[in-house]
């Protein structure tokens, strides 16, 4: 990768778009905003995402491009063009990356942490749970299902599902108020609730507060009405296997794969039909229409892509496959795909596939992968419903620059025992403390059946192998 | 052959100067040999330690200041003009008062119609906890971009003729110290004016022209492929020395380089199509008072 290269290629592309949008020779249209702004943007995110391209220098061209047409335009609204130039895109961005790399340095009104000293290096813990808690009021009751325990340097948390029942319903943050929590050395606890709502159930996370010492082996709940339950907090006498090999792909085929899965969870994701064009987001934001052509022009400029490689003819013939019009792709379709896209692909253009009902419960089951490009991953339980299958994921080592939607995420892919594939996309909430991040990711298609899947996370420079052992309850 | 230095890249260039608003009136502002010039300030250096005493600082001063500031300012290749009809809208109006203007008489007494100021920038994902560090970091962040666009804009209101020379003194000092900093910003600024040049040249298709960088002994060179694609590998210096002099297309010639640089009369290096070696040639320029010189054969 060449990031002298990369930096050429956006510059370049600067010119050409402030040519194409007329504002050299007179005023154009007014492009701050308009489709030239957004293809280079689009462009500048691919190469920084790919490591190509340094943020500040992405910013610093975007920043130079909104400029150069803003003085180039008669004065939009009596606005001077430094103005219009502050508005831009690039700068809001960068503020907003300004408010998050600060965020870290804020100390959360809670109490101090205990046993432990002002520098928190113990390892991570990662433990599954699966033990359901009872709750209860006077008008309505529901379960509490913990899924699993991590425990990092931003603290301790369980994942959970709770399904509540009874009218008026219940709200599962005003419950959980009411939880109390001791470990094996008399300290208490409390906890808190951060998550969602669905139609079905509330999912999310359990927080301790203050965070517990790093040798602690098990915690008691107490719920409304008595009920105890002591969650062994050791880790398992046996974790699960865990290989690490290298990828041979490049970071730009990488970044296609991400796009590839973008694309294949879309004309998989329950409801939708599997052919015809449509609007595809994600991490990349939307990459259809020519602009997919241009992703993959640009990886090429940076060198971050092998103009031998496969992947740009292995997606022009998935968009063909799903009637995607217009990807500007110039790679010929190949006739073979990889085997992961033609399983979730066959699930896509099956037409009755929604008859199908998805496992419906929750499995206990928490591994720590090791870490890819910087980031450690845990997988922290799954659950089920009508809605679809649902992973629980807690990530560390996430850059603070990092825009929400980048891509520091690996390629997830999982088979299941009847060896069909689905993959794995950020789905209904994240949450974000220090540099690490917590978030559900939507499993597509959705799980149906079995005991296990065998999982792989695929990086830009190693790929994960583990198998994930599923006990739905 | 030899081609000229690039410390003399602007001996075939016409002193230029402008009026700039300075305490209330219209000063004069004159560029000439690579200096600027501020005529009504004889003795700017002593105001400058007046300024540093607490004084006021003259806004004639300030705008000098502001272009040594960018004269190595890769960003106004960025912003800058491209051809001679490039139009850049920027004029005093549109330049932010500095924060000390609220102290003392200066831009306050612009002319123009009064501007409406645009709403505070609103973030897309606001501080969480709100705290001091995190706000005092934007609004640091902010105000830095602020001073550098009202610093292009300055820059920017000087006119065109002002700015074809920032841009020569800008290539002339990156072009003797290539480096992996530099060069993307000069092969996009080289590319970018060379598009319009083959456009009136030879009719090219600004899209399919391409620059690049020459590093090495000669000229460069220019290629033509079959389907319209036309290459031009200049160095950079030739931003400077050709470009910013009003020098790039005489006669109906590419201008790849100059011989013996003078004013009103120089020798340049020239080609009349692609393809062809180049030829010299006598060339003599008219001061039209616009952006660049009109050079004749």
């Amino acid at each position: 990768m060449d990031s002298e290269r990369a930096e050429t290629y956006l510059r370049l592309l600067a010119e050409a778009e402030l040519r194409r949008a007329g504002a050299l020779h007179g005023p154009g249209e007014f492009v701050v905003s308009g489709p030239h702004a957004m293809r280079l943007r689009r462009v500048a995110r691919a190469l920084v995402a790919v490591r190509a391209l340094d943020d500040a220098v992405a910013d610093a061209i975007l920043d130079g491009f909104d400029l150069a047409v803003a003085v180039r335009q008669p004065n939009p609204q009596g606005r001077r063009p430094a103005m219009v130039a502050l508005h831009s895109p690039a700068v809001r961005r960068r503020l907003a990356r300004l408010a998050k790399s600060g965020s870290h340095q804020v100390t959360a009104p809670a109490p101090p942490p205990l046993a432990r000293g002002p520098a928190y290096q113990a390892p991570d813990r990662v433990v599954p749970v699966g033990m359901m808690i009872p709750l209860r009021d006077d008008n309505a009751r529901g379960e509490l299902y913990l899924l699993g325990y991590s425990q990092t340097a931003s603290g301790a948390r369980f994942t959970v599902i709770a399904v509540l029942r009874g009218a008026p319903p219940l709200h599962l943050p005003d419950l959980v108020r009411r939880l109390t929590a001791s470990d094996d050395s008399g300290h208490a606890y409390r906890l808190s609730f951060s998550g969602g709502r669905s139609a079905v159930n509330w999912a999310g996370l359990l927080r301790l507060q203050p965070d517990p010492p790093p040798g602690i082996r098990w915690l008691e709940l107490t719920a409304p009405g008595g009920v105890v339950r002591r969650i062994n907090l050791e880790p398992p006498a046996r974790p699960a296997a865990v290989t690490v090999a290298a990828t041979t792909g490049s970071p730009g085929e990488h970044l296609l794969h991400l796009i590839a899965v973008q694309i294949l969870a879309s004309a998989a994701a329950p409801g939708i039909p599997g052919r015809g064009t449509r609007m595809f987001t994600g991490p990349m934001g939307i990459h259809l229409g020519s602009e997919l052509g241009e992703t993959i022009e640009a990886l090429h400029a940076a060198g971050a892509l092998s103009p031998l490689s496969p992947v740009p003819g292995q997606l022009a013939t998935l968009c063909e496959s799903l009637d995607i019009g217009g990807h500007g792709i110039a790679a010929l379709p190949v006739r073979e795909l990889p085997k992961q896209w033609l399983s979730v692909l066959a699930y896509a253009h099956r037409r009755k596939r929604d008859l199908t009902t998805p496992r419906q419960g929750c499995a206990a089951v928490a591994v720590a992968l090791p870490e890819l490009d910087g980031v450690t991953i845990s997988i922290l339980g799954l659950h089920a419903d009508e809605s679809g299958t649902m992973m629980h994921v807690h990530a560390r080592g996430i850059p603070a620059h990092l825009d929400p939607d980048a891509t520091f995420l690996p390629v997830f892919w999982l088979r299941d025992d009847a060896n069909r594939w689905h993959t794995a996309l950020i789905g209904d909430w994240t949450t974000g403390d220090d540099d690490e991040f917590t978030a559900q990711l939507r499993i597509v298609p959705p799980l149906t059946q079995g005991t296990s899947v065998d999982l792989i996370a695929g990086g830009r420079s190693a790929e994960v192998r583990t198998t994930l052992l599923l006990d739905w309850r | 052959m030899t081609f000229i230095h690039n410390d003399k890249w602007y001996l075939s260039l016409p002193p230029c100067s402008t009026r700039v608003p300075c305490g209330g009136d219209d000063h004069r502002l004159r560029w000439d040999a690579g200096q600027l010039d501020l005529p009504a300030h004889p003795d700017a250096e002593s105001e400058l330690i007046l300024a540093a005493l607490g004084g006021e600082k003259a806004d004639c001063v300030r705008i000098a200041e502001t272009w040594a500031r960018h004269a190595e300012d890769l960003m106004v290749l960025q912003v800058g003009p491209r051809d001679r009809a490039d139009q850049i809208m920027a004029s005093w109006n549109d330049v932010p008062r500095p924060p000390e203007e609220s102290r003392h008489q200066g831009w306050v007494a612009m002319s123009g119609p009064p501007v409406a100021m645009p709403a505070p920038v609103r973030f897309l994902n606001p501080p969480r906890h709100g705290p001091q560090q995190v706000k005092h970091a934007m609004q640091a962040e902010l105000e830095r971009l602020r001073e550098r666009n009202t610093d292009l804009l300055s820059l920017l209101a000087l006119g065109p003729a002002f700015l074809f020379r920032l841009t020569g003194h800008i290539a002339a000092a990156h072009a003797p110290r290539l480096s992996a900093a530099s060069r993307p910003a000069l092969h996009a600024a080289l590319s970018g004016r060379l598009a319009f040049l083959a456009t009136e040249w030879i009719g090219a298709d600004p899209g399919r022209v391409t620059g690049a960088l020459h590093d090495g002994e000669g000229w460069g060179e220019v290629w033509r492929g079959g389907s319209g694609d036309l290459r031009i590998t200049l160095p950079a210096g030739w931003l400077a020395s050709v470009w910013a002099c009003g020098l790039g297309l005489v006669a109906r010639h590419l201008v790849v380089a100059v011989v013996r640089p003078g004013w009103p009369d120089a020798q340049v290096l020239a080609l009349p199509e692609p393809g062809r070696d180049p030829v010299l040639l006598d060339v003599h320029g008219t001061d039209t008072g616009e952006s660049a010189a009109h050079w004749e054969t």
